[in-house]
Parts: C-alpha cells; sequence; structure tokens
C-alpha cells in the first residue's frame, strides 16, 4: 500500500515542471505553496513531487524557492511543445470547440511521447503558434519574444491586430471563441464603455467586456497593412450582389482555411450568390467561374467588399 | 465502384485508336518512360487516363472519385509509357494526404513526362495547380481538356497564347469524344524523347517583402546543389517545414545527378538550419500570401488566354435547372420524384426479361439438363449437388437480378454522369450538418445505392475522421444492389397486390420508395445518435463543389455500366450462389432423426421468428445467404417449397429450388408458406436494416482498421432491424 500511496504519477511530475517554467518565464519563484496550488494538492503531496523532481535531477532547491535544472527546462518545453501542438490540432483538424482545447490537450500532453509529438508537428505542418497566439517550440525548444500590450492602451479609432488570447478562465475563452476572435484578427475600437470596449471587424460590432479585454493582447495594426473600414462577411451577401474577397477570417484555420484557398477564396476574387438553397445554409457561391456550396459558419469567415449592388442598392 | 476490368475486354470501343497507339492497360513492365497525370478534381483527369491506357476506371460528374492511384500504361512509337494517375488536388501547398502523395511523386518520382490536365471552362483556378507543378518540373505538357464544354459556355481559350505564357506545349481536347488525344500524344513523345524542350514558367511564391528572404535561401540551394533545378520551389518548402524536403536537402538526396562536389562550404545541415531559423521571421501570413500570388498569376494569365462571350445559353439554361432542383418549394419533391420515377421504370421493365430468363433457365435448360444427366447415368447426390443446387441457384439468380439490375444501373449512372448527386449532398447537407455528420455523406450514401462495399471505399472524400467513420457506419441504410431485387420482387408479389392490376406497379413502387426512404432517415437518426454518443464532436470543414451538368454521353455510359456494375455485380453474385447452392441442397438432403437438418432449424427458429414477423424459412435464409445479399431470396424460395412441401412441376425434390414466371404462382407458394403481408413488410424492412454483406464488412475492417467499429457496423443496423420488425409484427396483431 505504502509503494500505491507514494507513487507519484506522471501527469502531476509534468504539470509541476511546466508550473515551475511558466513561473520562471515571469521571473517568480515557485514554492511548494505554489507548487501546491498549480497542482490543486495538498502541500505535502507537492512537497513528495518536489522531492521527486529533485531526486531525479529536473529541479534543484535554492532555500525555499525551486528551480529546473537544465534537464529539466528541456522536459517542461517538450511537454509545453506537446500540449500547444495537440491544441493546435484539435483547432486546426477536428471540430472541437475552443472552450475544449485546453482540458483536452491537458490530458493528451501526458500521453504523447516525444515521437507522437513529432509526428503531430509534421502532421499539421509545423504550425510556429498555437490557436492561443502562443509560440510553440520546436523540438530544439526555439521560440521568439512575445510581443504586444493589453487591448485597452489602444484609442478609439484606432486599427489592431489580435496577438494573443488567455485560455482561461474556461467561459471567458468561450465567449472569445463564440465572438470568433482569434490571433491576427484585424480590428478597429469603435466605443469604450467604463472597461468595456467595442470592436468593429469586418460588418460586426463586437462587444468585450472587462474580463475579456483582459482576455487579449493585442498590437497596433503595423503602418503598412490597411484595415478595410468597408469589409462585410460573405454571409451578409445578398442574391444578386457582388463582391470582392479581401480574406479569410484567422479563426478559420487548418484544413478549412487551406481547402478555402484551394478553391479559390482568396483575396481579389469576385464572388457571387449562386444558390440560395433550401434552408438557407450551405449557400452555393460562384468564384473564378466555379460554384462552391459553403456552410454558414464558414462564409461568416470570408471578409469580402461589395461592389456592385442588387436593385435595391 | 472504381474496379478496373482487364483490360481485353474493352479497347476498341473507345476513343484515341491511334495508328501507332497501342494500349497496353495493367501490362506496365519494362517500359521506357514514365508519364504523370496531375490535375484538380472532376476535370476528367480519369477520361484522359482511361483514352490513353484502355482501361476502365470510373468517371462521374462529381470531385474525388477516383480512390487509388491507378496505373496504366500505352505503348507508341517503339517505346513504352508507363502512365501513373496522380490524385485529383487543387493545389500542392498543403498538408493533406492526397497532395503529398501528388508532390512528392513529382518531386522525387522524377517523372519524364507530367501532364497537367486543365478544366477549359475554368481555366482560372486550375492554373493554380498547373503553375505550381511548373515549379518543379519543366517536362511538362497542358491537357487543356473539355473544350466542347468549355465552347457550349461561349468560353474560348487560346490555347497557343496560354503555352507562349506557361513556356509548355498545350494541347486543347476533348478526351470524352477522343478530340486531340493524337496531339496529345505527340507532345508527351516530344518532350519524352527530348526532342522538344520547355522552359517553363516560374512564377515568384512570396510576396516582394519576403522575396529576398527566400531568394537567399534558393542561392544557398544552388550553391550547395548546382543541378537542383527547383531551387525557389525547394526553398519555399524549408521555410514551409516540410520533413520530406528537409530530409532530402540535409542527406543531399534532393539532387538527383550528383555532380562534382561543389565548392563550398555551404551544406544541406546548414540550410535546413538555416530555414528553420528564418520560419521565426515570417509573417504570420506568409503561407497565405504565397497562395495568393499564384492566384493573381492565374487571374492574370486567365485574363489573357481566355475570352467569355457573356452568360451563354448553356448556363441560363443550368441556372434555371438549379434554381428548381434545390429551391425551397421544388427541391425536395423533385428529388423523390426522381428516385420514384427510377424505381418505377425499373420494377415495370424487368417484370417480362425478369420472367423470360426464370423460363429459359429454370423450365427449358434444367428439365433438359435433368434428361441428359439421366441419360449418362449421373449418381444422385452429384446431379442433385451441380443441377439442383448450384444451376438452379445460379440460373434463380441471373433471372431475378439481372433484369433490374440492367435498368437500374445505367439510369443510376446517367444521373450520376449528369451531375446531380452534388445537388442532392447539396440539399440534403443541413440535415446532415444537424446529425453531426457531413455533407458529402449524401454522395457515399449514393454510391452505396451500387454497392455498400463502393460506398464505404468512397467515403474517403470525406475529409475528417469522425464524419468519415459515421458516414461508413450509417452506410449501410443506403440499399444495395443485393437488396433491391429482394425489395422490387416483395413488393411487387404483396404490396402491388393490393391494388389494381393497373396501379400494381405504382404500387409496387411506392413500396420499395418508402424503404429507401426509411433507410435515409435511419441515416439522419443514427448518424444524430452516433454523434451524440459513440463518435461526439460536431460538424467539421465543409466544402462541396457543384460542377456544371455534362449532358451526359449516353451509349457510352449504357456500355459501361453494364460492363462495369451490372456484370461485374452479377458475377458476384454467380460466384457466391454456388457454394451456396451447394450447403442448401446438402441441409435439405441431410437427413437427422428422420427430419432434414434444413427443417429441424426451420421449426427451431420459427417461434423466434413469430415475434419479428418473419418466418424460421427467412432467418435461416439469411443465416445460410451471409456472404452476399443476393443470394437470399433464392434460398428463401427454395426452402420454402421445400416446407410446404408443395408439388410443383419441374421441382425434382426437397432442395429443389422453386421455378416460376408469374409473381402471382409464387405470391400462392409463399402464402402455403404461412406468409402474409406482415411476413412481407417485415421482410423488406429487415433487408433493409441487418448486418452488411461479408464483403462490406471486410471493406469497413480494411478501412477503419478496427474491430470494434466493424462489430459496431454490423450490430447497429441488425439491432434497428429487429427491433422495428417487433413493432411492426406488434401493432400489427393488435390492430388486427
Amino acid at each position: 500500500m505504502r509503494t500505491l500511496k507514494s507513487n507519484i504519477n506522471r501527469a502531476q511530475i509534468e504539470d509541476a515542471l511546466k508550473h515551475l517554467w511558466v513561473f520562471e518565464q515571469g521571473k517568480l519563484d515557485s514554492t511548494i505553496q505554489s507548487v501546491a496550488g498549480a497542482l490543486e494538492c495538498p502541500r505535502e503531496r507537492a512537497r513528495k513531487v518536489l522531492a521527486k523532481l529533485q531526486e531525479v535531477g529536473l529541479a534543484q532547491s535554492r532555500g525555499e524557492a525551486y528551480r529546473l535544472t537544465d534537464s529539466g527546462r528541456d522536459y517542461a518545453i517538450q511537454i509545453l511543445r506537446a500540449h500547444r501542438l495537440y491544441e493546435t490540432f484539435l483547432a486546426n483538424e477536428t471540430g472541437t470547440t475552443g472552450k475544449d482545447w485546453h482540458a483536452e490537450a491537458e490530458r493528451v500532453e501526458h500521453e504523447l511521447s516525444s515521437e507522437d509529438t513529432n509526428r503531430l508537428a509534421q502532421q499539421l505542418g509545423h504550425p510556429r503558434f498555437d490557436p492561443h497566439g502562443d509560440p510553440i517550440p520546436t523540438r530544439a525548444g526555439q521560440s521568439p519574444t512575445p510581443r504586444g500590450c493589453p487591448l485597452d492602451e489602444l484609442e478609439i479609432g484606432q486599427a489592431g491586430r489580435i496577438v494573443r488570447l488567455k485560455d482561461n478562465p474556461d467561459l471567458v475563452f468561450d465567449r472569445i471563441c463564440k465572438a470568433g476572435l482569434a490571433p491576427n484578427l484585424s480590428f478597429e475600437i469603435a466605443a469604450r464603455h467604463d472597461r468595456s470596449i467595442l470592436l468593429r471587424i469586418a460588418g460586426r460590432e463586437i462587444c468585450c467586456d472587462a474580463e475579456m479585454v483582459d482576455s487579449l493582447t493585442v498590437e497596433p495594426l503595423p503602418d503598412n497593412i490597411r484595415f478595410d473600414r468597408d469589409a462585410v462577411r460573405l454571409s451578409d451577401l445578398n442574391f444578386g450582389e457582388k463582391a470582392e474577397i479581401l480574406s479569410i477570417s484567422p479563426a478559420c484555420r487548418g484544413t478549412e482555411r487551406r481547402r478555402l484557398l484551394d478553391l479559390g477564396f482568396v483575396k481579389g476574387g469576385i464572388i457571387e450568390m449562386e444558390l440560395n438553397g433550401i434552408f438557407k445554409s450551405p449557400v452555393a457561391y460562384r468564384v473564378r467561374n466555379t460554384v462552391v456550396a459553403l456552410r454558414e459558419h464558414q462564409s461568416e469567415n470570408i471578409f469580402v467588399r461589395i461592389t456592385e449592388g442588387s436593385a435595391q442598392a | 465502384m472504381s474496379t478496373t476490368c482487364p483490360p481485353s475486354a474493352c479497347s476498341d470501343c473507345l476513343p484515341g485508336k491511334s495508328a501507332r497507339l497501342e494500349q497496353l492497360g495493367l501490362k506496365t513492365v519494362g517500359w521506357d518512360y514514365v508519364v504523370a497525370l496531375a490535375g484538380n478534381p472532376n476535370t476528367g483527369k480519369s477520361t484522359v487516363f482511361n483514352a490513353l491506357t484502355g482501361l476502365r476506371q470510373h468517371t462521374g460528374n462529381w470531385p474525388g472519385k477516383t480512390i487509388a492511384r491507378a496505373e496504366g500504361g500505352f505503348s507508341l512509337k517503339e517505346a513504352r509509357y508507363k502512365l501513373v494517375d496522380l490524385p485529383g488536388t487543387y493545389s500542392l501547398l498543403s498538408t493533406s494526404a492526397d497532395e503529398e502523395v501528388a508532390r512528392d511523386f513529382l518531386l522525387f518520382g522524377q517523372p519524364d513526362v507530367t501532364v497537367i490536365v486543365i478544366d477549359a471552362t475554368s481555366v482560372e483556378r486550375n492554373l493554380n495547380l498547373a503553375l505550381q507543378v511548373l515549379q518543379i518540373t519543366d517536362q511538362v505538357v497542358v491537357a487543356l481538356n473539355l473544350m466542347d464544354e468549355a465552347e457550349a459556355h461561349g468560353i474560348a481559350v487560346d490555347a497557343k497564347a496560354l503555352a507562349r505564357k506557361l513556356g509548355v506545349p498545350v494541347i486543347p481536347m476533348s478526351a470524352r469524344s477522343g478530340d486531340g488525344v493524337d496531339a496529345l500524344l505527340h507532345a508527351i513523345e516530344a518532350v519524352a524523347s527530348a526532342t522538344l524542350t520547355c522552359e517553363a514558367l516560374r512564377i515568384p511564391l512570396a510576396a516582394a517583402e519576403q522575396m529576398e528572404l527566400l531568394e537567399g535561401l534558393a542561392r544557398d540551394l544552388r550553391a550547395a546543389f548546382p543541378e537542383l533545378k527547383q531551387s525557389q520551389w525547394v526553398a519555399w518548402r524549408l521555410l514551409e517545414n516540410d520533413s520530406r524536403i528537409k530530409e532530402a536537402v540535409r542527406s543531399g538526396t534532393i539532387q538527383v545527378e550528383a555532380a562534382e562536389a561543389p565548392e563550398t562550404d555551404i551544406d544541406g545541415q546548414a540550410i535546413v538550419e538555416q530555414a528553420s531559423e528564418l520560419r521565426w521571421k515570417l509573417p504570420p501570413d506568409f503561407h497565405d500570401t504565397t497562395v495568393e500570388s499564384i492566384s493573381a498569376a492565374s487571374a492574370e494569365i486567365a485574363g489573357h488566354c481566355v475570352q467569355t462571350s457573356g452568360p451563354s445559353t448553356r448556363l441560363r439554361w443550368q441556372r434555371a435547372l438549379d434554381r428548381w432542383l434545390t429551391h425551397p418549394l421544388t427541391g425536395f419533391p423533385l428529388m423523390a420524384l426522381i428516385l420514384m420515377a427510377v424505381l418505377w421504370i425499373t420494377i415495370e421493365g424487368a417484370n417480362v426479361p425478369s420472367a423470360m430468363l426464370a423460363s429459359l433457365f429454370l423450365e427449358q435448360l434444367h428439365p433438359a439438363l435433368k434428361g441428359l444427366s439421366a441419360n449418362i447415368g449421373l449418381p444422385f447426390w452429384l446431379d442433385g449437388l451441380l443441377l439442383d443446387g448450384i444451376f438452379l441457384t445460379s440460373g434463380w439468380v441471373i433471372s431475378v437480378m439481372l433484369p433490374p439490375m440492367a435498368i437500374f444501373f445505367p439510369l443510376f449512372t446517367l444521373l450520376e454522369d449528369f451531375g446531380y448527386l452534388p445537388r442532392v449532398a447539396f440539399n440534403l447537407d443541413r440535415l446532415f450538418q444537424k446529425s453531426g455528420a457531413h455533407g458529402k455523406q449524401a454522395l457515399t450514401m449514393a454510391m452505396g445505392y451500387g454497392c455498400n462495399a463502393a460506398g464505404v471505399i468512397a467515403t474517403r472524400v470525406i475529409d475528417s475522421p469522425r464524419e468519415r467513420l459515421i458516414a461508413i457506419l450509417t452506410n449501410n441504410f443506403a440499399l444495395c444492389n443485393g437488396r433491391w431485387p429482394t425489395q422490387i420482387l416483395i413488393a411487387s408479389i404483396f404490396i402491388g397486390a393490393l391494388a389494381p392490376k393497373p396501379l400494381a406497379g405504382l404500387i409496387a413502387a411506392t413500396g420499395v420508395f418508402a424503404v429507401a426512404s426509411l433507410g435515409i432517415l435511419l441515416t439522419f437518426l443514427v448518424s444524430y445518435g452516433l454523434s451524440r454518443t459513440l463518435l461526439k464532436g460536431t460538424a467539421s470543414a465543409f466544402s462541396l463543389e457543384m460542377p456544371p451538368y455534362r449532358p451526359p454521353a449516353i451509349w457510352r455510359t449504357l456500355y459501361t455500366s453494364l460492363i462495369d456494375r451490372t456484370l461485374f455485380v452479377l458475377w458476384r453474385a454467380v460466384v457466391f450462389a454456388v457454394p451456396a447452392g451447394i450447403v442448401i441442397w446438402s441441409i435439405c438432403n441431410i437427413d437427422l432423426a428422420g427430419q432434414s437438418l434444413a427443417l429441424w432449424a426451420i421449426l427451431g427458429l420459427d417461434p423466434l421468428a413469430a415475434v419479428f414477423g418473419l418466418t424460421g424459412v427467412i432467418l435461416l435464409a439469411y443465416v445460410v445467404a451471409i456472404p452476399a445479399n443476393e443470394i437470399v431470396i433464392p434460398t428463401i424460395l427454395m426452402l420454402t417449397v421445400m416446407v410446404t412441401g408443395m408439388a410443383v412441376e419441374g421441382a425434382g425434390g426437397a432442395g429443389v429450388m422453386f421455378e416460376t414466371d408469374d409473381v402471382l404462382a409464387l405470391g400462392s407458394l409463399l402464402q402455403a408458406g404461412g406468409w402474409t403481408t406482415l411476413t412481407a413488410i417485415c421482410l423488406m424492412l429487415f433487408s433493409l436494416c441487418h448486418n452488411p454483406c461479408s464483403t462490406t464488412l471486410y471493406t469497413i475492417y480494411k478501412e477503419t482498421g478496427s474491430l470494434r467499429w466493424t462489430t459496431w457496423a454490423a450490430v447497429i443496423p441488425t439491432a434497428i432491424g429487429l427491433i422495428l420488425c417487433a413493432l411492426v409484427s406488434g401493432i400489427w396483431h393488435l390492430l388486427s
């Protein structure tokens, strides 16, 4: 029984390593207290986990504080890599909704071997950023320095671009996903009210409450990129109107995005509605002289500018 | 249904019979040149392939039907060419499995000539892929296919201008009618034998800001590998972190003919490392801007070479048709009407030839053979096995199945060639989405109406694994060719008989239509159930290309659907009927305690069967007929004859298949066997919902690689079938 009780599982070891790494990045000291908090376990348990880490040479203690050793840091980065790759996989290749990415990846990261992780990276085309905009370390551990500022540093009328989204708390992240926000999405600040901010994104006004504002890291739109104020969504297009494609929203990722690009939904293309469909979704569009049917949530993610109005316009 | 038949069966009926062209079909040993065939989906690639090799890959008017990579051969002027049909792709830039196959074959397979098939009706989009292929190889011939269709649409493509722009030969052709096949062969030969050298257009692969970075990497590659022809493409792939390319650059195998060691200290390893560092400097939309610049180049070239004379009559006509076929009010009724019409034509048309065949096999040939066997004194068991078992079963299979299939399949193939299936998928997508499934499941379901095994293979057009599994597990609810005859026969005898004679055919067709519709309903319900339980998840990406309607080539369709579908399926049925015939005859003639094995089983199963509104005979028949659905009905009839002991002319003894040329006589036989309208309804339901045949199960196992899912694929429909039958029979008894 004793062995069973003191048996520290892989998940806890790895979660503790991740915690040490995160604190190290934030220039904070990890303690038994902080580890117990991160693992949501009693302090006694946290002490055992840290003892185990020291025993196998992944961490060392200096007084109250615990630090990663070089091999511990490598290990932590590999876990992080597995986690972020798996989140990318869920976002790009499956229909899993945003709020489930993190929890699912928390579980799977401990089950992936390093070969599995490499295979996953290859399958995904070696993505550089995960769906939250966090860099995915390479096998060798390379990753760029973080950039960006909080959303409320931007002024009304200023155009910006989302850099990163915090994935906790779950409920807030769920709202962010439902609003169609994603890294690299451009916006313009339309209005502020208290701590809420109204964003203008391709014909929609999206209200970010204070919690959502806290979750967003943004940057001012670089000078060489123009913000398209007259952009609308393809799903807004009426029968008989013609539009020019501006871009596909960054919220549309992976296989779906590549397929749309391949089918000709590329900047500059002229598009019009061909068939309304029985249930109004899917709708068939004529683009580059071929007819392609899309579901509504897809046409919602294609940004266009209407060039030729219908009879009533 | 992409089965390829032996090439010998048909080589003189196909176009492209050039005086010097010898179509070698699958005999591809010792070739001189390798020719790759690339192109977008649904551009007529398979038709070009067939025209050159004399093979018959399945063709149809919906994207994605060519499933496996096909190879064939032809010989021209003493040289033998191997033709490799690459999967149809829209691009080579992505990570999908199809594109990887095509990309790797072009780069590492080093084909001597690559034929890019371009759809003349949408040159701009097709150029996308062509421009990418030109990045990899110079030895290219562009086949500008579907010129006849472009003309009908009022689209004029200047092939010469296009050739000048692309720097490779461009051959206008219409592979379906054989126009231009000779010219294509000439061009292939010229490029293969290097009498014609091309300098392909290489457009810049990145936006201006990144071009310097890309060019720098390409320069290093050229320094390290002087023979490397596609340095820009390789550099671009390195920046996209393509593992195959990285490996090839590291090991130096990227360069095919190793030249002298270059005098530079840049080696593959260093370049790969440099590329992975540069990757962090790329803008997030690096991939997108490359796609955009290729698209812009395609648009520019198409603008030069393509002229459209406004909306043509053809286009207006197609748009009108599309409006009707997908209209909220008329879309579904027209769908039902078309299916009804196909069934009705099949039922009405099959009656007479079925009777004629039955009379030929069973009333004339069988007694004649029996007489012959009596004359030469064949032992009773051999005579029984061969003539009463094997011959009669096969005869039954042919007379019951051949006529309906010979009508149903060509009609279905005509609809497929015309381009109706994608419209069905379009109409049904919303319902599939609500069920958590993929809209293309409508296409695989339609394939399942031919053969469920083919339907299961066709699910490869669905990208996402979860939705693909749903499509596989529910494909069995599409009635296959083995079950249509069962439905049609039982409906004709029992359901048709409920109405006055002139309406019998229509009522019977309605009955079959109702069962088929129930199958569609069950497809939605089971998909919904699966996506809430075993296969949780939300519906993912969907895009469906709706190709223009193409007037079907009627005679060719009739011919190929007869050869590829009807005869193929019939042959399979006969192959399975032979052992089944032996088993049937044996269990009817081996006695145990004074009663034949068959009778023991039937009497034992009867009480159980009664619960489900069926009979012991039917259940036993389903056990005997596990290998193939096709032989269920013949087995039932034969076992019924034995149990009722009805004296039937020509039925020599126990275990002899019953024979008749009149459905009403068949009806009275079945009624004597204890059949009622309820039995007929339950049999039709059970025929819709029971385990898939052995071939389909094996295919499911191969496609999923999982015994667990194969088991589910058998358990789900059987359980539903038994529940349905028990319900119907319970309600029936309550009401009567």
